[in-house]
C-alpha cells in the first residue's frame, strides 16, 4: 500500500475512532445524566406523594389517596403509573384501569419497602419505564411505586446520537480531505526520496532531490539525503583511493607480503614480491599453507606462535623460510590481524634479512678480531723485545764461535727456534695497531706456489695448482698473503690426515655492486683452496673465523682468524663452504691492481762493519744491551737513552760537547714516554740533518712501511739480527754521507 | 453499557382482589403486631419496630408492625384477627376482652418497675383552678376514649367527686395525651386528665400545674387474639417476660424509656383488671368506647 493511501486510511481511521468513541462517550454521559435526572425526579415525586398520602393510607382513606395520585398523573405526563401498598402489605390503591398488571405482582411481595428511593427499570409494552419505590414510613409496610415512562428520554438520546453521528461523519469526511492533502504534500517528496534511496541502495545514486512541498522537516530530510549522497560519494571515492593505496602498498611492496587464514593457515593472498622472492607462483602459494614455507623443525614453533596471535600489530621476530628451490632465508616477520572476507586472518610482511645477518656477523667477527688484535699486539710487542734480546745474543754468540764448533750448531738451532717464535710473534703483531700491510705490487702466482710448497713439506698431500698466466697483479704485503695461503694449506692438509689432493685455483673476476659479497664493485683475484677432507659441521661454519675457535687438538685457534684479518686489511674478503664428507673450500677475493709486480731479488748479506757514534733509544734494557752489543761488534760507539726526551737531551749535549751522534735508533713506541714518532720531529728541530732509524717489532706498522714520510731515514725491525741492524745503520749513514 | 432491564407487560391485568388474595397467601406465615397510638404513627412505629424485631428473633416467628388509623381501632383489629398481638392500654383491653375475649399476656413495668400507672389532672400554672371541684365550671380535655390514663382514670377521679361529664362547662376527647396537654397550654381547655409521667414532666418544665394525682391502676400490656395457639402464646409470653430493655436488649431500641413499659414486662391476668372493669361498667364507658371504635 502506498504511503499517501496509508496516511489517508490512518487519518480516516483515527477520525472515525475518535468520532465514534466521542459519540459513544457523549451518548453514555448524556444517557446517564438524563437517567440521573429521571431518578431525581422519581425520588422527589415519590417522597412528595408519600408525604401527602401517608395519613390517608394510615386511615385507609381510599378516595383522597386516589385523588392525590390522579392529580400527579395529570400534571406529570411522563408518569406511566403509580401504585401504593398499605401498611398491612396489601395493594391499597393504583392508577391502572381495569386491574393491576400481573407482572408487577412480585414488586408487591417484597416484605419491606426501601427507606430511600430505589429504582427498577422495566421494558414494558408502553415503553421503557423507571420504577421508583419509596416507603411511606421507615421500617414498615406501606410503599409507593411511581413508573416514569422513559420513551421521551430515549427519543431525546436518539436525536442527540443522530446529531453526533452526523457531526462525526462530517469530521471524518473533512479528515479524509485534509489527510489527502497532507499525504500528497508529505508522501510525494517522500516517494521521491524513497525512489532515490532505492536507486542509491542499488548503487545508482540519482540526482539531487529538490523538495518544495512537505514542510520544513521533509525539506530538511531531502537536504540531509542530498548531503548524504555527496558525503557517501566522497567517502566511496576516499575509500577507493585508500583501497587502491593499500592495494598498491600490498601488491607493489618490495618486501614479500601475504595474508593467511588464522584457522587453516592457508595463504589467502600474496604479492608479487613474495612470488618473486620465494619462487612459487601465485597459484602455488594459494594452494599452500604457511607451514609449507617453513623448515620442518620450525613448524611446532610456528604453530605455537600462531596460537598466541593477538589482535593488533605483532613483531614476530626472525624466522627461517624455505624458498621453492630449498634455500633457507632469514626473514623478519611483521604481522597484523585483520578480517579478510569474513575470515580471521593475518597480513604478514616478510623482510629478508639473510644478507644483513651475514653482514652483521661479519662486522661482529671483525670487531672481535680487532679487540683481540689490541691484546695480541701488546703481548707480541713485549715478546718481540724478549726475542730481540735472545736473537741478538745468539747472533753475537755465533760471531764468537769458531766454525765447526758444536756450540755453533746449538746456536743455529736456538736461532731457528727463535725465528719460528718471531714468525708467531709477527703473526700476532699483524692484529696489533701496527699490523697494516706493507703493500707493494705482487704477483700472486709465486706467492701462492711458494707458500703452498712450503706448507706441504713432508706431507702426503698433493697440491694441484691452477693459476692462469694472465693473472692480475695485486697490491699486497707479500709476507701476509703468503701467511694466509700457508695457513689455509696447512688446514687443508690437516683435514686430510691420510693424504689427498688440495686444489688451489686463482682466477680473475669482476664483481658488480649487487653481488652478495661485502666488496666494492671492481676487479678481483679469486683464490679457491679446496680440499677433500672430512668437512666442517654447519654449526661450526659461523664461528670458523672466530679467535681461538678450533677443532684441532694442537691448533692455536688463530690461523684462520689471522688469515681473515689479513684479507680484510687488504680490502678483500674470505668465505668458506663445506660439506661433511665431501670437503671444504675457501674463497679469497683480493683487489687487483694495474701496477706491475716487481721481482724481489734475494741476496745473502754479511754483517757490515762501520764507525761513528750511535744513540740507541729504547725503553727495554735488554734491547738496548743487544743492540749496543751488535753495533759495538761492528765497530760503532754506542750510547743509550730510555725515551725520546732523554735522547733529545743527550743528542743536544753531545753536539754542544763536540762529539755529535752520527745516527740515532729510535724505538717507535715508548710506553709512558716520548716515542720515536714524536721524538724524530723534535730531533729534526735540533738538527735537521740528523740520521734517524726507526725500530719496532711492528713490521707492518704504517710508519715502518712509510718511514720516510714520518721523517726517518731507515728501518730496523725487531728482533734484531746482526746483518739487518748493521745494514740499516750502514745504509742510514751512507745516505748521510752520499 | 446499557443497564439490564426487566421486560414486563403492563397490559396483563389482575383484579385487586386477586392481587390481595395472592399477597395474603404470600404473607400467610406473617404475625401482625398492633398498638394503640401514644404519640404519632412515626414516633410509635420507631419505638415498636426494634421491639418486634426482638420478638421475631426470640420466637422465630415473623412479626410485622400493623398500624391502625386511630388508637381505638386496635380493639377490633386484635379482636377480628387482623393482628395477632397488640400493645394496648387497660381500657382497650377491657373493651377487647369484653367484645372479643382477647388474652392478656403481660403488663408493662413502669419506671418504678410497677405494673401500674395513674393519671394526673393538670391546669395551666396560673390557672385559678385549685381542686377537682373547681372543674365543674371548666372546659375539660381528655385523651383517647379508650385510653386508661387519658379517659378512664380521669373519669373515675371526677366520678369520685360526684362530677359527671355533663356537669362540666364542656369536655372533649383530644385523641392523645399530647393533644390533651396542648389543649391546656393553648387555652382551648382549662384542665386535662392525662398520663402521670407526662404531667409531672410538664409541671417540672413550669408549663402546667398538677391539681390531682390518681391512685394506681393496672398498666397497659400486651394481649393476644384468642385464636392464637397455646404454643405460640407460650413462646411469645416467654419472650416478652425475657425482654430486658435496659440490659442486653437495649441496643437498637428507640426511646423505650418513653413507653409505658420501660422496665419490661410482668405476667398479666384478667383478674388484675377487676377494679378497673367495675368502674368502666359503672360509668358505662364500654358503650362509649364501642361507639367510638365503631366510627
Amino acid at each position: 500500500m502506498r504511503l499517501h493511501t496509508k496516511i489517508i486510511f490512518l487519518i480516516s481511521a483515527i477520525a472515525l475512532s475518535v468520532g465514534g468513541l466521542s459519540s459513544y462517550i457523549a451518548g453514555r454521559m448524556m444517557h446517564r445524566e438524563l437517567e440521573t435526572e429521571l431518578e431525581k425526579k422519581g425520588a422527589v415525586l415519590a417522597a412528595t406523594i408519600a408525604e401527602i398520602i401517608t395519613p390517608h393510607v394510615m386511615d385507609r382513606e381510599l378516595l383522597p389517596t386516589q385523588d392525590a395520585l390522579r392529580d400527579v398523573l395529570f400534571r406529570a405526563q411522563d408518569v406511566e403509573y403509580i401504585y401504593v401498598t398499605g401498611f398491612d402489605g396489601a395493594l391499597f390503591v393504583h392508577t391502572f384501569e381495569r386491574g393491576f398488571p400481573a407482572e408487577l405482582l412480585p414488586s408487591l411481595k417484597r416484605k419491606l419497602c426501601a427507606t430511600t428511593p430505589s429504582f427498577t427499570r422495566y421494558i414494558t409494552d408502553k415503553g421503557p419505564v423507571l420504577d421508583t419505590s419509596y416507603c411511606l414510613i421507615k421500617g414498615m409496610r406501606g410503599c409507593i411505586h411511581i413508573g416514569i415512562n422513559k420513551t421521551h428520554v430515549h427519543d431525546h438520546i436518539g436525536r442527540m446520537y443522530r446529531q453526533i453521528i452526523t457531526v462525526t461523519f462530517g469530521i471524518v469526511l473533512l479528515s479524509i480531505l485534509v489527510g489527502t492533502v497532507i499525504s500528497r504534500r508529505i508522501a510525494l517528496p517522500l516517494s521521491r526520496l524513497a525512489l532515490s534511496l532505492e536507486a542509491f541502495g542499488k548503487g545508482r545514486p540519482g540526482e539531487e532531490i529538490i523538495v518544495t512541498t512537505g514542510g520544513r522537516e521533509v525539506s530538511q530530510l531531502a537536504q540531509s539525503f542530498n548531503r548524504m549522497i555527496i558525503d557517501r560519494a566522497k567517502a566511496e571515492q576516499t575509500l577507493r583511493e585508500s583501497e587502491e593505496r593499500y592495494r598498491l602498498l600490498f601488491e607493489s611492496n618490495p618486501h614479500p607480503m601475504w595474508v593467511y587464514d588464522l584457522e587453516s593457515l592457508a595463504f589467502l593472498a600474496v604479492n608479487d614480491a613474495a612470488v618473486a622472492h620465494y619462487g612459487y607462483s601465485r597459484e602455488e602459494f594459494l594452494g599452500m599453507t604457511i607451514k609449507d614455507i617453513r623448515p620442518r623443525d620450525d613448524v611446532p614453533a610456528l604453530l605455537d606462535n600462531v596460537s598466541r596471535v593477538t589482535p593488533g600489530l605483532d613483531m614476530a621476530g626472525t624466522w627461517r623460510h624455505r624458498k621453492k628451490d630449498g634455500t633457507l632465508i632469514d626473514v623478519e616477520i611483521t604481522s597484523h590481524t585483520l578480517d579478510f572476507g569474513g575470515r580471521r586472518a593475518e597480513i604478514v610482511l616478510a623482510s629478508d634479512v639473510s644478507e644483513r645477518r651475514k653482514m652483521q656477523d661479519e662486522l661482529f667477527r671483525t670487531q672481535k678480531i680487532e679487540s683481540l688484535g689490541v691484546l695480541a699486539g701488546g703481548i707480541a710487542h713485549d715478546f718481540n723485545n724478549l726475542l730481540t734480546a735472545i736473537m741478538g745474543n745468539i747472533s753475537l754468540a755465533k760471531m764468537l764461535a769458531h766454525p765447526g764448533d758444536k756450540t755453533l750448531e746449538r746456536l743455529n738451532d736456538a736461532e731457528a727456534a727463535s725465528m719460528r717464535a718471531r714468525d708467531l710473534t709477527m703473526q700476532l703483531l699483524t692484529f696489533s695497531r701496527g699490523g697494516a700491510p706493507v703493500k707493494i705490487p705482487v704477483s700472486l702466482s709465486k706467492v701462492v706456489r711458494d707458500a703452498a710448497k712450503f706448507a706441504l713439506r713432508g706431507s702426503k698431500t698433493r697440491c694441484d695448482l691452477s693459476i692462469p698466466d694472465d693473472l692480475w697483479a695485486i697490491e699486497a704485503d707479500e709476507g701476509q698473503i703468503s701467511q694466509v695461503i700457508h695457513n689455509l694449506v696447512i688446514n687443508a692438509d690437516q683435514a686430510m690426515p691420510h693424504g689427498g689432493v688440495i686444489r688451489i685455483a686463482c682466477e680473475n673476476v669482476s664483481l658488480e655492486n649487487n653481488e652478495a659479497l661485502p666488496l666494492k664493485a671492481g676487479r678481483y683475484i679469486k683464490i679457491i683452496i679446496n680440499d677433500e677432507g672430512m668437512g666442517i659441521p654447519k654449526e661450526h661454519l659461523g664461528r670458523i673465523f672466530d679467535p681461538y675457535f678450533t677443532t684441532k687438538q694442537k691448533g692455536s685457534g688463530l690461523g684462520l682468524t689471522i688469515s681473515y684479518s689479513i684479507i680484510r686489511r687488504h680490502d678483500g674478503h674470505i668465505t668458506i663452504e663445506s660439506e661433511l664428507g665431501v670437503g671444504t673450500a675457501f674463497y679469497i677475493y683480493l683487489p687487483a691492481t694495474e701496477k706491475q709486480a716487481a721481482e724481489q731479488p734475494h741476496q745473502e748479506e754479511k754483517p757490515r762493519p762501520g764507525s761513528g757514534r750511535i744513540l740507541i733509544m729504547d725503553d727495554e734494557e735488554m734491547v738496548r744491551d743487544v743492540a749496543g752489543a751488535i753495533l759495538r761488534s761492528l765497530g760503532y760507539e754506542v750510547e743509550f737513552s730510555r725515551d725520546g726526551m732523554e735522547a733529545l737531551n743527550l743528542y743536544r749535549e753531545a753536539g754542544k760537547n763536540g762529539r755529535p751522534f752520527n745516527a740515532v735508533i729510535m724505538d717507535l713506541t715508548i710506553p709512558g714516554g716520548m716515542g720515536g714518532k714524536e721524538a724524530v720531529g723534535k730531533l729534526r728541530e735540533i738538527d735537521p740533518t740528523a740520521r734517524v732509524i726507526v725500530s719496532s717489532g711492528y713490521s707492518n706498522d704504517p710508519i715502518m712501511a712509510e718511514f720516510r714520510d714520518y721523517g726517518f731515514d731507515g728501518v730496523a725491525i725487531k728482533p734484531y739480527k746482526v746483518q739487518a741492524l748493521g745494514k740499516a745503520v750502514h745504509d742510514a749513514l751512507s745516505v748521510a754521507g752520499g | 453499557m446499557e443497564e439490564e432491564m426487566e421486560k414486563i407487560s403492563l397490559t396483563n391485568r389482575l383484579s385487586d382482589n386477586e392481587v390481595n388474595r395472592r399477597l395474603q397467601q404470600n404473607n400467610a406465615d406473617m404475625l401482625w403486631f398492633g398498638f394503640d397510638l401514644r404519640s404519632s404513627f412515626r414516633e410509635d412505629s420507631r419505638q415498636y419496630l426494634p421491639f418486634i424485631a426482638y420478638l421475631s428473633e426470640a420466637t422465630g416467628y415473623k412479626f410485622e408492625l400493623y398500624v391502625v388509623p386511630k388508637g381505638e381501632h386496635i380493639v377490633d383489629a386484635l379482636g377480628k384477627g387482623m393482628v395477632q398481638f397488640a400493645a394496648m392500654g387497660a381500657g382497650s383491653y377491657l373493651l377487647a376482652r369484653e367484645k372479643y375475649g382477647v388474652i392478656p399476656l403481660v403488663r408493662g413495668l413502669n419506671a418504678e418497675k410497677r405494673a401500674e400507672y395513674r393519671s394526673v389532672i393538670v391546669v395551666k400554672h396560673d390557672s385559678p383552678i385549685k381542686t377537682i371541684e373547681d372543674l365543674r365550671s371548666s372546659r375539660f380535655a381528655l385523651g383517647n376514649i379508650t385510653s386508661t390514663q387519658g379517659h378512664i382514670i380521669p373519669r373515675i377521679v371526677l366520678a369520685g367527686r360526684g362530677i359527671r361529664l355533663s356537669e362540666l362547662k364542656s369536655y372533649e376527647y383530644t385523641g392523645s395525651h399530647h393533644n390533651c396537654a396542648n389543649a391546656v397550654l393553648t387555652g382551648r381547655a382549662d384542665a386535662c386528665g392525662m398520663q402521670d409521667t407526662m404531667g409531672i414532666d410538664l409541671e417540672k418544665a413550669g408549663l402546667v400545674r398538677i391539681i390531682y394525682t390518681s391512685k394506681y391502676y393496672p398498666s397497659s400490656g400486651i394481649c393476644a387474639n384468642k385464636t392464637v395457639s397455646p404454643e405460640m402464646l407460650s413462646k411469645v409470653k416467654k419472650a416478652l417476660l425475657d425482654f430486658d430493655p435496659n440490659g442486653r436488649h437495649a441496643p437498637g431500641l428507640y426511646r423505650w424509656d418513653m413507653t409505658e413499659m420501660p422496665n419490661g414486662f410482668t405476667r398479666a391476668a384478667d383478674g388484675d383488671y377487676a377494679e378497673l372493669r367495675e368502674w368502666v361498667e359503672r360509668l358505662k364507658i364500654f358503650s362509649e368506647m364501642s361507639r367510638e371504635v365503631a366510627q
